[in-house]
């Protein structure tokens, strides 16, 4: 018997033409996580070939009704979606068929949390190259899910180790960034990043932000975006009573926050954060979204499709979305 | 090794109120270092004695008026004795103009030395760029002051720790002007400079990768074009140059793909670039090398540490590191000339 009082959390397969389904196998084989019920949400049939094809016996309940699903006592189960694709199971590339249902099992998932039928979601890897919902075609699943589920603010915030991030300009030029970097865009961020520190239990969090420029532009010898917006914003957000630091030279920031100074980071861009952690080897990435109406979290890494249906890829990231994802439900649960 | 075919190192004392002095004491007495070159301290005798009654290291001072004086002993600290610091008024820990321009004029002398053959390199400890500028002496760093005092304009930074050696095409400018600054002609110098660096470290047929500026290296445009417009480019002149060169690859995996050992060096498109990686590495073994001089220059890749000024802890493993490294350059830039 399992604790019913134990949130229920809704795990899609993502993309089955990549490894989704084999790293969502692998956690189920290796011991699901105890803090929760995983439903997993998907085709059966497809996830029953992957069990096979790891050499694992299939022997979970399965459900087509997620009233029944949610009653019943089992710690791991399958709700089937019974959306076909067995024959583009690992087929190692994107396709429109495979990223349609991807997206169905994400939003079905997500409306049912939005109806208190599942505790939160955690949805597998996706590649924005085949996301069709019908026949819509998003450009990523955050454009996705503010539409679908009228949450227009929503906004990922990743979780690296005990570090949470936010990147104000991630896929965009370098040449375009000064841009982005407003006092409104900073504010925002690092507002985002005290409320998602704070929902996941860290009370009183020390936010540091990253400055734009090197040595963070020298009192306004090389770049004048710290003194005109960042620090601006920094100010602002301390009025409000966060416990902010900076602007911060980018080239210290995760240095620091590695040794346990700050409890978040604002980045400017894209490689400022990522150059830093796969310094530090940091592997195990969840993406959480704040501003969201309901729990939602996936593992950073997208569908490797050069790695699909050999049983090689790594499940770690998987397994500490859910987790987080879990803990999350927990605390809102008690609340 | 004949003592004679030893490096001759002129060594800058640098900041005197910072913690220079103090971590040229405890290098100097590391036998590794005395094994490969001969040290000679280009500063004040007297602030390198007090540099020893913080630290407790072994050895003495000896001040001499010039190198045809030095004997280059074990356990003797010489110091061409430029008398410019007055102990009693130097405000140690502390932004200081009197040691601001004590540490120009250690750079001046250690560079003509250079320059002149009597030294085969100079290794420089710390200063402070608010010091310096205090005394009148208005330059961005060690690299741009050197830059002048050798007369030369195509300089660039390389940042060495361990296996992972990083130059940059820009450093001390806005992330604005960096962008503008990666063109193929400087990224071309940059590549240049580093194979023959990395010729004189020691490698014969040094690999290099190009990291990009954008994201994901662009992504085929998507992201920024700088690569296909410049990068490329300049990749492909450098190929038919001769050298060995790969890229533009993804700035966020290029840095520790290069400090796995896939690549003897990386060049960064700005400095933060650079800097972040080299940086998560720990800052305590990094060096500092300054490439395109006509003269072979190694630095400790951190500031004064004023903090610890005067406490007699500071780390000296980035000095020692910079000082092994000038003496490798200088055998194989020997070895090399053959």
């Amino acid at each position: 018997m399992v604790d019913k009082n134990k949130p229920l959390i809704a795990v899609t397969l993502g993309d089955i033409t990549g490894i989704g389904p084999e790293i969502l196998v692998k956690v189920i084989v290796e011991g699901a996580p105890q803090s929760c019920r995983l439903l997993a949400v998907g085709d059966a049939p497809v996830l029953r070939s992957s069990f096979n094809a790891l050499g694992a016996k299939f022997d979970l309940p399965v459900f087509q009704n997620i009233e029944e699903a949610a009653a019943s006592d089992a710690q791991v189960m399958v709700l089937d979606l019974a959306q076909g694709g067995g024959e583009l199971l690992a087929l190692a590339r994107p396709h429109p068929e495979a990223g349609r249902m991807a997206a169905e099992a994400l939003i079905q998932s997500a409306k049912w949390a939005k109806e208190g039928k599942v505790d939160g979601v955690v949805f597998g890897p996706l590649v924005k190259e085949a996301l069709y919902l019908g026949k819509q075609k998003y450009n990523d699943e955050t454009q996705m899910m503010r539409e679908q589920l009228e949450a227009p603010l929503m906004k990922s915030v990743a979780k690296i180790g005990n570090i949470f991030r936010v990147t104000i300009a991630e896929h965009v030029p370098l040449q375009k960034i000064p841009e982005f970097i407003t006092r409104e865009n900073v504010l925002e961020a690092i507002e985002i990043l005290h409320e998602a520190l704070m929902t996941y239990g860290v009370k009183s969090p020390r936010i540091a932000v990253a400055a734009l420029n090197p040595h963070a532009g020298e009192g306004g010898l090389v770049g004048r975006e710290e003194i005109d917006h960042i620090a601006p914003a920094v100010a602002e957000a301390k009025e409000k009573g966060i416990d902010v630091y900076g602007p911060i030279p980018a080239d210290t920031v995760y240095v620091r926050a590695f040794k346990g100074q700050y409890d978040g980071v604002v980045n400017m861009y894209h490689d400022q954060a990522n150059i830093a952690l796969k310094m530090a080897g940091f592997g195990e990435i969840v993406i959480i979204f704040a501003r969201s109406p309901v729990i939602i979290t996936t593992p950073s890494h997208g569908p490797a499709y050069g790695k699909a249906g050999k049983g090689t890829a790594d499940h770690s990231n998987l397994r500490a979305a859910i987790e987080v994802a879990a803990s999350l439900a927990q605390q809102k649960l008690r609340r | 090794m004949s003592e004679k075919d030893k490096a001759l190192l002129a060594i800058t004392m640098g900041d005197a109120a910072g913690s220079g002095p103090e971590i040229i004491t405890k290098a100097l007495a590391e036998p590794e270092v005395r094994k490969l070159c001969r040290p000679v301290v280009i500063g004040d005798a007297a602030a390198m004695k007090e540099a020893f009654t913080f630290t407790r290291a072994p050895g003495e001072v000896k001040a001499i008026k010039n190198l045809a004086e030095a004997r280059f002993e074990d356990g003797m600290v010489e110091v061409i004795d430029l008398h410019n610091i007055e102990l009693d008024r130097l405000t140690r820990g502390r932004v200081d103009p009197m040691a601001g321009k004590a540490a120009y004029e250690y750079i001046k002398l250690g560079t003509e030395m250079t320059l002149a053959g009597e030294s085969d390199a100079i290794v420089t400890s710390a200063i402070n760029k608010e010091a310096l500028n205090k005394a009148g002496y208005h330059y961005d760093g060690h690299t741009q002051l050197l830059a002048e005092l050798c007369g030369v304009k195509d300089v660039a930074m390389m940042l060495v720790t361990g296996n992972l050696r990083v130059s940059h095409v820009s450093t001390h400018v806005s992330l604005h002007e960096a962008i503008e600054r990666a063109r193929p002609p400087r990224i071309l110098t940059v590549l240049r400079l580093t194979n023959a660096a990395v010729k004189q470290m020691g490698i014969a047929e040094p690999k290099i990768a190009v990291a990009g500026l954008n994201p994901h290296s662009g992504e085929g445009g998507l992201f920024g074009d700088e690569e296909i417009k410049y990068i490329a480019p300049a990749i492909e002149e450098a190929k038919q140059q001769g050298m060995n060169v790969i890229g533009p690859l993804p700035p966020d995996s290029v840095f520790l793909r290069t400090y796995e050992g896939q690549f003897d060096a990386a060049i960064a498109m700005y400095h933060d670039q650079g800097h972040i990686a080299v940086k998560m590495l720990g800052i305590t073994h990094g060096v500092n090398v300054t490439l395109g001089l006509p003269i072979i220059r190694t630095s400790v890749d951190h500031g004064t540490n004023f903090g610890k000024a005067g406490k007699g802890t500071a780390d000296p493993t980035s000095l020692i590191e910079a000082i092994k490294l000038a003496g490798v350059m200088v055998q194989n830039r020997k070895r090399l000339a053959k």
